[in-house]
């Protein structure tokens, strides 16, 4: 039993092979790697699954009551200072390991033929395997150190990921975005781990918690400069979880392939903030001020994130800014001390996003060969709808995603968000209020999403009307970082100005004058369609892609119920039970039924209303009748209407510019430095090359000066001469006479 | 005369020889045999290259002073002798210098047809010129060897230093105060070859001028001989004046750290926008080398100093230091070196990594009394990792410039899709500027940060901004060249690398994983 424990620190290292023999392979025997394609699959998920089975053997004996197991070895840099490399098993290692290999293995399944086609097929398999380890190392390292470290590497394979289809200049664009961002919260972490080192003189985690813990119960350390630190930690967190002020990489991630954003942009390296987060937490327990701004953070993402996945177009871009707002909902889990349910959240949320980002990947993948290959036609909701008729089983999979991540009860994220909101409640009403109002700003757009996709019919005749702006944005961006910044403005705020009749949210204005068209226009194009080529249609995706999907839908399905929070039912606590003795905080009592049935009787109603909402404003009118008529009655509701409208417009433009952080990071941040380096320039160029250039050019003067005096006129040396000697009796004779 | 060749081997005699020889015999080999010239260098260089694992194998760390010693009575009235030794900080540089010579040969490779002779010749010659100025312990000496060694555009400042020198031969022991000017005299010029702020401005300009290979020496070794010329005499001879002035060394290169890359994103020329990233490392390790004189004065004093009593104790060392300063002369002891073996063992424990024992943790109190020896323990990988680096940077530009004859960023795009292995190398090398983890950068910037940030919060703050600014130009720099669309209006040649230059690339990117 100890060996299962001694030999963990091979669950990062048994995923290397793969990417060190395929780079090799690439580098030395190009055509012969390329050939055996297929062949590289197979081993990436074998060994992916090993580590997955010997993970899952951990969290037993972690379930079973196995103490927390560290084990390390020494690097001795010199005699005062070495650095300690190793791992750490404990229940939030055992989670996270197997919350990473179980997407991970399907996600590779997945991907396997979602990529099949695709050029960089090894690359991205490579990639993949490397990201995986790399995220291993991260949850199992026992020291600030090896955070650090893995920290920067799963940055890189995000680049990497990101940007994998590179020679798209947005694809390169975005990739550098989200690289430069994660490197301003990798600064935050480094100063920190470097405070915290300077505090305690110990990277490692155990002693780390001790040792603040004796400084603040003896008053031996400035509180304001250990709150300082703490918070630089949680900056490298919000950077990566996608958090408020620096969450602006994540919906541009989305430019990877599918696989990737649901493997690394929504269950694995997002989450990575949210660990650092859990595994510090008995720091930052220690530190109220710490806490409070981790919760306050939270619960700005919360919202921000809802609302500005309400008007997205690109169906994996309004996912990613429900990720974004669901890590709020973890983050602010943490920050108000409820640690079971930010993680019972992370993982119940992490199925059911995988899940909606598969179910995403195998839409795009039918919608593909119809609209054509590129992402703004490809993702574009205004194009879909009615795919239910072609894909039956990725809409099953979608809509159980799409109800889980709303909150309906018996699926995952119903029991995580509940206990989420339930701990609101006690912690703050205002911070509840607007929890809530966000959960039913979830299912709101959520079934949007889902609607815009899955009902009404195909609306692939919009691509002229749509597709072409964005094609025209894809054409001229085709250089430079400020050209297509500008170029994107502008075509934004000219959206923006004529945008009402564009917008999607104006669908509900659709009736009015449409409701004749909308009935018949299926009728002619699907008879138009059927006899010029049956293949039009979207296809349903194939079965290893279907395998993994419905193989998510069983766990999103019953990962819920490892935390419901009743006695006899709770593994979750069970198997947080060492973490959670550690922070001496007694709040796994079990609640009785009828205050959980209250409690969720609320958030179930709020669900279930956004989801009324949005299917009043997106479900198609042919297809019922009578709704056709209630949003009549709610058109013609008379002088509240311009109001409503104009409220819905700066909605619209709020969410659809992303609520303008973007615009506004680049107007400071970027032109901030273009006007750095254009003073640095300047006094390269001007000040000190003038310095430089100046003195050569004096001396040049005084020689031109001096060469006239010593011109052999004896007339000029005799004037000077006597000038010289008058001016010396006048001095002297001065300064005698005094 | 095997064995004395073997002999000659194992001691470090071999060392100047060597490339001497290689340099001398092409000149009596007609310039239109160029196949021989170049053979004969490569040689000669390589065999140079061999040396370094024998002082690997002899030296050794335990001992502070100066290993492989060679004297040579000169000018015995002066007290100016030929001294001339091995310890772990000129190790590592004499390393790294016949690393980088073989393959600045082998970059001109091709490209020397009509200045060939000329050109192995310059290589070697400056070979040895370098090796002898690392291995020098000789001021006077040490004064006038970079000054042969290249680049008269460095020479003004050396002046001062001579003076500097001069005085202090002259008088032996030198007051306080006057130990300060003087420090300034010898800051000045290693200042300008480091490059710090107000003095870079020779640095982009230089290797915009020079060819791949000059850029990779320029890059490579230059800026090591400021850093390795102030570790070795500035910091001995001026231990007081060194603690006093380290505002003088925090302020430029904190402001260098930001200032450099900022101004990168301003360049349009690719070496131009390299050339600025030794600017910003350097100055990374100059940074130690302010805390780390500090460090290596509390070395002197060879006991940890309690936080609160600093200041107290920091005047009770000046003390002792002149006790025991004037007790014992240190020209009685032979050549100058880092004064306390501990901190020698730092340094060479640092390079070759004996690692292993377990350590106990340290508790809170006893770390805040930690004495800060982990700066300039940390600044001598960076100076390693340097070398490598920049240097693999330019030979990708060199090789963009082979092909396309342009070295403006505007032309360039989307090299991936017909160079991958370039791209590959050249992302590599991009990691190992930005130090991320993995490459030979991170520790010892870590290291750094680590020491600087318990000396001196804010500059540390600064450095490691640097390092967010330091990311965005170079992945600037590579997505511009290397990623996005590809552009057949200005590039007409798609030949990946292959042969002759990958297999200059392979030693860089061994040599960055080894190196630390």
């Amino acid at each position: 039993m100890e060996y299962t424990y001694q030999y963990a620190w091979i669950i990062p290292f048994v995923p290397l092979p793969v990417p060190i023999a395929i780079g090799l392979g690439l580098l030395l025997v190009p055509t012969a790697t390329k050939n055996l394609r297929r062949a590289w699959a197979f081993p990436s998920v074998f060994l992916l699954s090993i580590i997955m089975i010997f993970s899952a053997d951990l969290a037993i004996r972690q379930i079973k009551g196995s103490p927390i197991y560290q084990y390390g070895w020494s690097w001795t840099i010199n005699n005062d200072f070495s650095l300690e490399f190793g791992h750490l098993i404990d229940p939030l290692t055992s989670i996270m390991s197997i919350l990473i290999t179980t997407v991970g293995v399907m996600v590779l399944i997945y991907s396997d033929n979602y990529m099949s086609h695709d050029q960089g097929y090894l690359r991205f398999f490579a990639y993949m395997s490397f990201s995986n380890a790399s995220m291993l190392g991260l949850v199992t390292s026992s020291n600030l150190i090896q955070i650090y470290l893995f920290w920067e590497l799963v940055g890189m394979c995000s680049y990497l990921l990101i940007g994998f289809w590179f020679t798209r200049p947005i694809a390169a664009n975005a990739c550098q975005k989200a690289f430069v961002t994660n490197r301003v919260g990798d600064f935050g972490l480094l100063l920190g781990i470097l405070g915290l080192y300077w505090i305690t003189g110990s990277f490692e985690f155990r002693d780390l918690f001790e040792i603040v813990n004796n400084l603040i119960d003896n008053n031996g350390v400035n509180s304001l400069f250990l709150t300082l630190c703490a918070s630089l930690l949680f900056v490298g967190a919000i950077a990566k979880s996608a958090q408020f002020p620096l969450h602006v990489w994540l919906p541009d991630a989305m430019e990877g392939p599918t696989p990737i954003s649901a493997l690394i942009h929504a269950a694995t390296m997002v989450a990575a903030g949210i660990f650092l987060v859990a595994r510090l937490f008995p720091l930052f327990t220690s530190i109220p001020y710490t806490l409070n701004l981790i919760s306050l953070v939270g619960i700005i993402t919360v919202p921000l994130g809802a609302t500005l996945a309400l008007a997205q177009r690109d169906i994996k871009r309004s996912l990613a800014y429900s990720t974004m707002s669901q890590l709020g909902y973890m983050m602010l889990a943490l920050g108000m001390g409820s640690y079971r349910a930010a993680l019972f959240h992370l993982i119940a949320h992490a199925y059911s996003k995988a899940l909606l980002f598969l179910g995403s990947g195998s839409v795009i993948h039918s919608m593909e060969p119809i609209v054509g290959y590129s992402p703004d036609k490809s993702q574009n909701m205004a194009l879909m709808g009615g795919l239910t008729k072609y894909i039956p089983i990725t809409k099953l999979a979608f809509l159980l995603g799409t109800l889980s991540l709303c909150g309906i009860p018996p699926l995952a994220c119903f029991w995580s968000k509940d206990e989420i909101l339930n701990d609101s409640w006690l912690y703050s009403p205002i911070f509840a209020i607007i929890a809530c109002f966000t959960a039913g700003l979830t299912a709101f757009y959520m079934f949007r999403v889902y609607l815009l996709t899955f009902e009404g019919n195909l609306n692939i005749h919009f691509q002229n009307y749509n597709g072409k702006k964005n094609s025209s944005l894809y054409s001229i961006s085709l250089w430079g970082k400020k050209g297509t910044k500008t170029i994107k403005n502008k075509i934004l705020f000219s959206k923006m100005n004529k945008k009402e009749k564009a917008s999607l949210f104006s669908k509900k204005t659709y009736p009015i004058g449409g409701n004749l068209r909308n009935m018949m226009q299926p009728l002619i194009t699907i008879t138009q369609f059927t006899n010029k080529q049956t293949s039009q249609y979207p296809h349903e995706s194939d079965d290893t892609m279907l395998l993994s999907l419905l193989t998510l839908v069983l766990l999103t399905f019953f990962v819920g119920y490892t935390g419901i929070p009743f006695d006899q039912f709770d593994i979750l606590s069970k198997w947080l039970t060492p973490s959670i003795n550690l922070l001496h905080t007694n709040s796994n009592n079990s609640l009785d039924w009828y205050e959980f049935v209250t409690n969720s009787i609320l958030s179930v109603s709020i669900a279930y209303f956004g989801i009324l909402i949005a299917s009043l404003l997106y479900r198609p009118v042919y297809s019922s009748f009578h709704n056709f008529y209630l949003i009549n009655s709610f058109v013609k509701m008379g002088p509240n209407r311009i109001f409503w409208d104009q409220t819905i417009n700066v909605i619209y433009n709020w969410s659809y510019n992303r609520g303008y952080i973007d615009a506004f990071y680049a107007i400071t941040l970027t032109r901030g430095i273009g006007g750095l380096a254009e003073l640095t320039h300047f006094v390269d160029r001007q000040v000190i090359d003038g310095i430089t250039n100046g003195v050569g050019v004096t001396s040049f003067f005084i020689g031109e000066w001096v060469k006239y005096i010593g011109g052999g006129r004896i007339s000029s040396y005799i004037f000077l001469y006597l000038f010289y000697v008058s001016m010396f009796l006048v001095i002297s004779n001065l300064l005698l006479s005094r | 005369m095997l064995e004395h060749f073997c002999e000659c081997y194992s001691d470090l005699s071999g060392l100047i020889p060597c490339p001497v020889l290689g340099s001398i015999t092409p000149l009596f080999i007609p310039n239109s045999r160029i196949r021989p010239i170049r053979w004969i260098g490569l040689c000669a260089s390589l065999i140079t290259f061999l040396y370094p694992p024998v002082p690997r194998i002899q030296f050794d760390p335990s001992t502070a002073k100066s290993q492989f010693v060679e004297s040579l009575r000169w000018l015995p009235y002066e007290n100016i002798n030929l001294y001339m030794g091995i310890d772990g900080l000129s190790l590592f540089f004499v390393i790294l210098t016949t690393f980088l010579i073989p393959i600045c040969i082998s970059v001109g490779w091709s490209g020397m047809r009509s200045y060939g002779k000329e050109y192995i010749t310059a290589s070697l010659i400056r070979e040895f010129l370098m090796i002898a100025v690392f291995r020098m312990l000789d001021p006077l000496l040490f004064y006038v060897l970079p000054e042969s060694v290249l680049i008269p555009m460095l020479c003004g400042a050396e002046h001062l230093i001579f003076a500097g020198i001069k005085l202090f031969l002259c008088r032996g022991l030198v007051h306080e105060r006057r130990q300060i000017f003087l420090w300034i005299a010898s800051f000045a010029s290693f200042a300008v070859k480091v490059p710090m702020v107000p003095v870079h401005i020779w640095s982009p300009e230089a290797h915009v001028e020079a060819p791949t290979a000059g850029s990779v020496i320029l890059a490579g070794i230059l800026p090591k001989l400021g850093t390795h010329g102030f570790l070795r005499f500035s910091i001995p001879m001026f231990p007081e004046a060194t603690l006093r002035s380290t505002p003088f060394i925090y302020t430029p290169s904190a402001i260098a750290i930001i200032y450099t890359p900022s101004t990168t994103s301003r360049q349009i020329d690719l070496k131009k926008i390299i050339a600025h990233s030794p600017v910003a490392h350097m100055n990374l390790v100059t940074i130690v080398r302010g805390e780390g004189s500090s460090s290596s004065f509390r070395a002197l004093v060879g006991r940890p100093l309690q936080k609160p009593l600093a200041e107290k104790a920091r005047r009770a060392s000046l003390h002792s230091l002149r006790g025991s300063r004037t007790a014992h002369s240190w020209k009685s002891e032979g050549p100058y070196y880092l004064p306390n073996p501990s901190l020698r063992g730092t340094v060479v424990t640092i390079l070759y990594g004996s690692g292993g024992n377990r350590r106990t943790p340290i508790s809170g109190g006893e770390s805040l009394a930690l004495s800060n020896i982990q700066g300039i323990g940390g600044s001598i990988p960076p100076m390693s990792s340097h070398g490598p680096v920049p240097p693999a940077l330019f030979l990708c530009v060199g090789v963009l410039y082979d092909r396309h004859k342009t070295r403006l960023a505007r032309y360039y795009g989307g090299s991936v899709s017909t160079m991958p292995n370039l791209s590959t190398i050249s992302f590599f090398s991009t990691l190992a500027n930005m130090s991320s983890p993995g490459t030979s950068s991170f520790i010892g910037e870590f290291l750094i940060l680590v020491g600087a940030f318990q000396r001196n919060s804010l500059v540390a703050t600064l450095a490691a901004l640097g390092m967010i600014l330091g990311a965005a130009y170079s992945l600037w720099l590579y997505n511009r060249a290397v990623s996005g669309n590809f552009k057949p209006d200005f590039l007409h040649k798609f030949s990946d690398p292959i042969g002759r230059e990958v297999s200059i690339f392979i030693p860089f990117l061994v040599g960055g994983a080894t190196v630390r």
